[in-house]
């Protein structure tokens, strides 16, 4: 496959990286404005080069861009980022353009450029995070677009005094249709059983079609909550997403 | 004769200020294009520049306001042959001072035009600063500000520039438009009755500057690597000293 991949943020030997191992056969092409950064980056990664004004069609006209399968627009400027979409997607017809993102709160500017996957590195700080400093929160993973799921873990602590088992989790969102639940151990074990009443430490994971994600830890969150209401008598009336 | 004007617009906190701005701008016929580049995660500055008919972006760095990548986030955005920018925070603009900046451009004139507005400069910038980049760039000595909250030029200004992404992006904008022998022009605004809005320029500001001048003049091959290093040492100390 040929492969365009434009700018000089502190991800494109990432992305440059990615590439040459699903496809070390591919044939990439690296543009950056400064023509110091591009031969740099080439002769790193061993792939050919370009350099020149960024938004200059004519730049992509003489590396055939119109031939190109792939393009990532990896610009340290979103506004930068979003121009290169539309003329990859315009000008030059390329089957499916990335891009990363730098300002997440960018992504509706993004979405309407058809941009076919935006990839946004904070969230991925964020879940880490969250993961991180709590328990007993639903954290969403965030996985490609392209997969068509959502993924959402909790590491449940305190709640298990509550004595909750993996059927009724799943009793909770028996009418989403295919949304699969599991937990993880502590010890990294899958388990699987209905009957599993979940200890300290214990990962649940959910997985739902996309979109479908939200609804889901919604019902399961408003259960437990009934739960507590259940076995304690206390209504906390919070609901923790 | 040039046309289509593109109005961006750097914003902080100031809503409201942005709407008059967007208000203000619509008005004038040669503004074809309004860009608000948000420098903050307030969503209150993007709901009102969208309802008002405004393309608006946030600057990509997210964190705190980056003068260089809000000025160059806009300009990306636009499609003007002239671009201006307007600080939302100054506070003064009415059509008058717009055209002010902007029409000189259009008569052919000048090519960039740079609002100032004498007895605001900063002391410490004057002092320090100044003399540093008179002596790389001595072709930028008649410019009394390196600052301006509205200002205008050619596209082709910005389309060469070596973008800075902090408080040096103006500077390195002058250099190059003297570089290409273009026509710079500044324009006393302030007449009785405009009060405008203080730069509050830091001792991190002044730096910025520093390292701007010094890192250019180093890949302009003015300086050795040692140099530039002593020099940002020194102007380092002196920074510490004239603020303390």
């Amino acid at each position: 496959m040929r492969y365009i991949v434009v700018g000089s943020s502190s991800y494109v030997s990432f992305v440059l990286n990615a590439i040459k191992e699903v496809d070390p056969r591919g044939v990439i092409f690296y543009i950056d404005r400064s023509q110091e950064i591009s031969k740099m980056i080439a002769s790193q990664f061993n792939i050919n080069y370009a350099y020149g004004d960024l938004l200059d069609p004519s730049v992509y006209q003489r590396i055939n861009a119109d031939m190109a399968d792939v393009a990532i627009a990896a610009t340290d400027s979103d506004a930068l980022n979003i121009r290169l979409i539309e003329l990859f997607k315009k000008v030059f017809s390329i089957p499916r353009v990335a891009t990363i993102i730098n300002n997440p709160m960018n992504i509706s500017e993004y979405l309407r450029t058809g941009v076919d996957l935006i990839i946004n590195p904070t969230a991925t700080i964020e879940s880490m995070m969250k993961a991180f400093i709590s328990s007993d929160r639903w954290i969403k993973s965030s996985t490609p677009e392209l997969f068509g799921l959502d993924v959402y873990l909790n590491r449940f602590v305190k709640e298990t005094a509550l004595g909750i088992t993996l059927s009724y989790i799943r009793d909770a969102i028996k009418d989403l249709g295919d949304v699969l639940v599991f937990v993880v151990s502590r010890e990294g074990k899958i388990i699987r059983d209905p009957l599993y009443e979940l200890v300290e430490g214990d990962s649940v994971v959910v997985v739902t079609p996309r979109g479908l994600g939200e609804e889901a830890i919604k019902r399961i969150t408003r259960s437990i909550e009934r739960l507590k209401v259940l076995r304690t008598g206390v209504d906390t009336g919070i609901t923790r997403i | 004769m040039v046309s289509l004007i593109s109005l961006i617009i750097l914003a902080s906190n100031d809503v409201k200020s942005v709407s008059k701005l967007i208000k203000i701008a619509k008005r004038i016929r040669d503004i074809r294009e309004i860009i608000v580049v948000s420098q903050v995660s307030n969503r209150d500055i993007y709901d009102t520049a969208k309802r008002l008919g405004a393309e608006v972006i946030y600057q990509s760095f997210h964190g705190y306001p980056r003068r260089g990548v809000s000025m160059r986030d806009g300009f990306y955005l636009s499609t003007g042959e002239v671009i201006m920018y307007v600080d939302a925070d100054l506070g003064v603009v009415d059509e008058k001072i717009l055209s002010e900046i902007y029409s000189p451009i259009l008569s052919g004139e000048a090519d960039y035009v740079r609002g100032v507005f004498p007895g605001v400069s900063s002391k410490l910038i004057n002092e320090i600063v100044k003399h540093l980049a008179d002596h790389f760039y001595p072709e930028i000595a008649k410019i009394s500000h390196y600052f301006s909250k509205i200002q205008a030029g050619l596209r082709k200004i910005f389309e060469n520039t070596e973008w800075d992404l902090g408080w040096g992006v103006e500077l390195l904008i002058l250099i190059n438009t003297f570089k290409y022998g273009l026509r710079v022009v500044e324009k006393d605004l302030s007449l009785k009755g405009r009060e405008v809005k203080l730069f509050e320029i830091g001792s991190d500001a002044i730096y910025e500057l520093i390292e701007t001048i010094v890192k250019k003049a180093l890949r302009d091959k003015k300086i050795t690597g040692d140099e530039a290093e002593e020099l940002l040492n020194k102007y380092r100390l002196l920074i510490k000293e004239k603020i303390s």
